[in-house]
């Protein structure tokens, strides 16, 4: 047996020793993937609550909130009073809007004077309020125009005239590549490889974190037949494996459950999650080395993988980052790998596309090992690194 | 009395003679707080670059494209002819849209008959086609409207009449507590309380698990050990969030609509059943970092069970029973009710409610781990 296959059986050895590690390579990321699953588990937001403040009563007004309760987005949970019961429910996040009619909504009608109704949404839940807004107005608009074709038709237009009279520009849109606006797709796919990433950096650090506190690197050299080499490549190994064997479980269930469709080539994109897997490890050893204290490189990286979704210019895109997050972000792992995971998931863009992010990501991992290379020896070798608590 | 106030500064020299829980309860939110929100500092995407397609080469849809140059949140990377350039360019991420002006654009307006343009959103950022889509329409829109005032004008009406007849129902999106729509101002503020409770309870973890490989050594009865512990925390937590949602959210321009006496009031009961529950968890914990390895993968999906991302409502119902465990559920819910919405205490006295009710079944819980380990601890003396 060679020295990397026996620092491999030691590694495997050791890991029933170390409960905290197996439950964060194992029931920690399923249980947060089956949570997240259930988070998105509708996929769209749909029926979602909101009230109707009509204070005209008559049946145009009727019919203005029936405009409204079609809507796929919504659905009018409550009929308010006045704006105090509304700022009430608002506040108190029973509805999420309230959609105002207003007193004489029918006479100003008819005597052409154009009322006004008001959509009071919670923009402080983002989602929701954009959703909801949106949905609305295109309820509320096409209603309008509805009314104005009837006027301009009475007015003696034919009809194709009077629809174009009545709204003379349109747009016409069409959603590329998330054309529902599934949100397990827009939001969920990067919160789960964010939970990889995070099982990827910890674990590599607990791993080689534990040799240094409990002074079992000299061991684990001469397992190694005293070479450097063998002994990281021996460790690491099974758990870049390892990595791979979550993305496939975790990312690939995520997909399927969702029947997110691959539109570019798999092949490129095993070949990523590879390279994310190795910028994700050098990184951990790079602060685990240099900080040479499990607790001290334990927390950084929790700094780093814990935050990462928020750099990874998916929810936010990076072009509206400020500099620093800019480039910080460009240093995640994760901004890549997500990058490529559009472009070969849901785009289907040709591989010239997707080849930066894929050296990038490799880059990132020669770069990190490079600098870790210089204490990656010494560390195994000089007690005066070890037994740090 | 002063066996609490014992216990309280027990905790207290606890703390500050162990390094890492120093860190862990001190340090790591005050960098939390100022490192999370730097992506979201500019809180909008603004000249986002869209790719107009001009077939139509006429006043009209030179007038679009300017308009759409000049609006604050799109800007007009380029002009091309290529369809199907200009969609690479989406699907390569450097542009964020299309928007096809077709041939004969303006001959249709002159005409009388409908007239389309086409916009293309790249969806798979949700910002991105949001931010598209809204600069586009509203484009379109204002194009649509003087088009309709000017030609009732010219059959005589007056502009006011005109303007009224083109849009027979007005309609006003009225957005509330975060008028801009800022993606700072949506995220930041949940996110603190989850760094709150996070912090708190890897913190807690580490500490309980370190007072427990020392032989915990204290005599004290037990309410009076879990309520110094309590104070201990709350006395600390205070400080933080007096800290992130005072300086740090006036530092980056976040708002803060309630006050310090409600904040404080509220988040009482979130430290205690936070802390609570650490105790509680701790007990899984063999080393004084295992709370760090089996807690930093849980903030995300925490966060997510709160709802103020996508809405509880459409949430598994599986998932809204589990999310009732978790603090950071009603602190994140009651938090944004009081400091983003504007609210009285008393309107989140549902969230408020439900973290007193943690606070009894996570003492509860404590009290008997403690209680336990008492017990099962062997007799030295």
């Amino acid at each position: 047996m060679n020295a990397i296959a026996r620092v491999t059986v030691r590694e495997l050895r050791r890991l029933p020793r170390f409960p905290v590690l197996w439950c964060l390579l194992g029931p920690i990321p399923l249980a947060g993937g089956l949570l997240l699953t259930g988070v998105f588990h509708s996929e769209v937001a749909r029926r979602l609550p909101i009230g109707i403040l009509d204070f005209d009563g008559t049946q145009p007004a009727r019919l203005a909130a029936r405009w409204v309760n079609a809507a796929r987005s919504v659905n009018v949970v409550a009929r308010v009073q006045d704006l105090g019961e509304a700022q009430q429910l608002l506040v108190q996040r029973k509805v999420y809007a309230v959609l105002v009619i207003p007193r004489h909504f029918e006479r100003d009608l008819l005597h052409g004077r154009a009322p006004q109704v008001t959509l009071l949404y919670n923009e402080q839940y983002l989602t929701a309020g954009n959703l909801i807004s949106a949905d609305v107005a295109r309820a509320v608009n096409t209603g309008s125009a509805a009314v104005a074709f009837g006027l301009q038709q009475s007015g003696g237009l034919t009809s194709a005239a009077a629809e174009a009279a009545a709204d003379p520009v349109r747009v016409d849109s069409r959603l590329l590549f998330n054309p529902a606006i599934n949100y397990a797709r827009g939001v969920g796919l990067v919160l789960i490889v964010g939970l990889v990433q995070i099982v990827a950096g910890l674990s590599t650090i607990y791993v080689v974190g534990r040799e240094l506190r409990d002074s079992t690197a000299a061991e684990w050299l001469t397992v190694a037949g005293g070479s450097t080499a063998a002994a990281w490549i021996g460790k690491l190994a099974p758990y870049v494996l390892y990595d791979l064997a979550l993305m496939l479980v975790l990312v690939g269930g995520f997909v399927a459950w969702f029947h997110i469709p691959v539109l570019g080539n798999l092949g490129f994109l095993a070949l990523g999650a590879v390279a994310f897997s190795l910028a994700s490890k050098s990184i951990s050893v790079l602060l685990t080395v240099w900080l040479a204290n499990l607790r001290k490189a334990l927390g950084v990286g929790s700094l780093f993988f814990g935050t990462a979704v928020a750099f990874s210019g998916v929810t936010f895109p990076r072009i509206a980052m400020s500099t620093f997050a800019q480039l910080w972000s460009g240093v995640v792992p994760l901004t890549r790998f997500m990058l490529l995971i559009r472009d070969q998931m849901m785009v289907g863009a040709p591989l010239r596309i997707s080849a930066p992010p894929v050296l990038v990501l490799t880059g990132t991992a020669v770069v990190a090992s490079l600098l870790a290379l210089p204490r990656m020896g010494p560390i195994l070798r000089d007690s005066r690194f070890w037994g740090q608590e | 009395m002063t066996v609490l106030i014992r216990c309280f500064r027990q905790t207290l020299r606890q703390i500050f003679r162990e390094e890492e829980t120093l860190i862990l309860l001190f340090g790591a939110s005050v960098f939390y707080a100022f490192f999370y929100p730097t992506p979201y500092l500019k809180q909008i995407l603004r000249d986002l670059p869209i790719v107009v397609v001009d077939r139509d080469h006429t006043a009209l849809s030179r007038q679009l494209t300017r308009w759409l140059d000049a609006s604050e949140a799109a800007s007009v990377a380029s002009r091309s002819n290529d369809l199907n350039a200009a969609q690479d360019s989406v699907r390569a991420g450097v542009a964020g849209a299309v928007l096809l002006i077709p041939q004969d654009f303006e001959r249709h307006v002159l005409r009388r008959e409908p007239a389309y343009v086409e916009a293309y959103a790249d969806a798979s950022y949700f910002l991105v086609y949001s931010t598209a889509l809204r600069a586009i329409n509203g484009v379109a829109g204002t194009l649509s409207a003087g088009i309709s005032v000017r030609r009732l004008q010219a059959g005589g009406a007056t502009s006011h009449a005109a303007l009224q007849r083109a849009r027979p129902v007005t309609f006003v999106n009225w957005p509330l507590f975060n008028p801009f729509a800022g993606y700072g101002s949506f995220v930041v503020p949940a996110v603190f309380i989850l760094i709150l409770q996070q912090t708190l309870l890897i913190g807690i973890g580490a500490l309980r698990v370190a007072e427990r490989q020392e032989g915990d050594p204290s005599r004290e009865p037990l309410w009076a050990v879990l309520g110094g512990k309590l104070g201990a925390t709350a006395f600390i937590y205070v400080g933080h969030a007096l800290f992130m949602f005072g300086v740090v959210f006036s530092l980056y321009g976040f708002p803060m609509r309630a006050s310090w006496v409600e904040v404080i009031l509220f988040l009482v009961p979130f430290f205690g059943s936070v802390t609570l529950l650490g105790l509680t968890i701790a007990e899984l914990f063999d080393r004084p970092e295992s709370s760090t390895v089996a807690l930093a993968a849980m903030g995300v999906p925490a966060l997510f069970m709160s709802g103020m991302s996508f809405p509880a409502e459409v949430q598994a119902d599986w998932v809204r029973v589990l999310a009732v465990v978790l603090p950071s559920t009603f602190g994140i819910q009651g938090f944004l009710q009081l400091a983003e919405m504007g609210a009285r205490l008393d309107q989140t006295l549902w969230a408020w409610g439900a973290l007193w009710i943690q606070v009894v079944v996570y003492w509860t819980l404590a009290w008997l781990v403690l209680r336990y380990r008492r017990q099962s601890r062997p007799r030295l003396e």
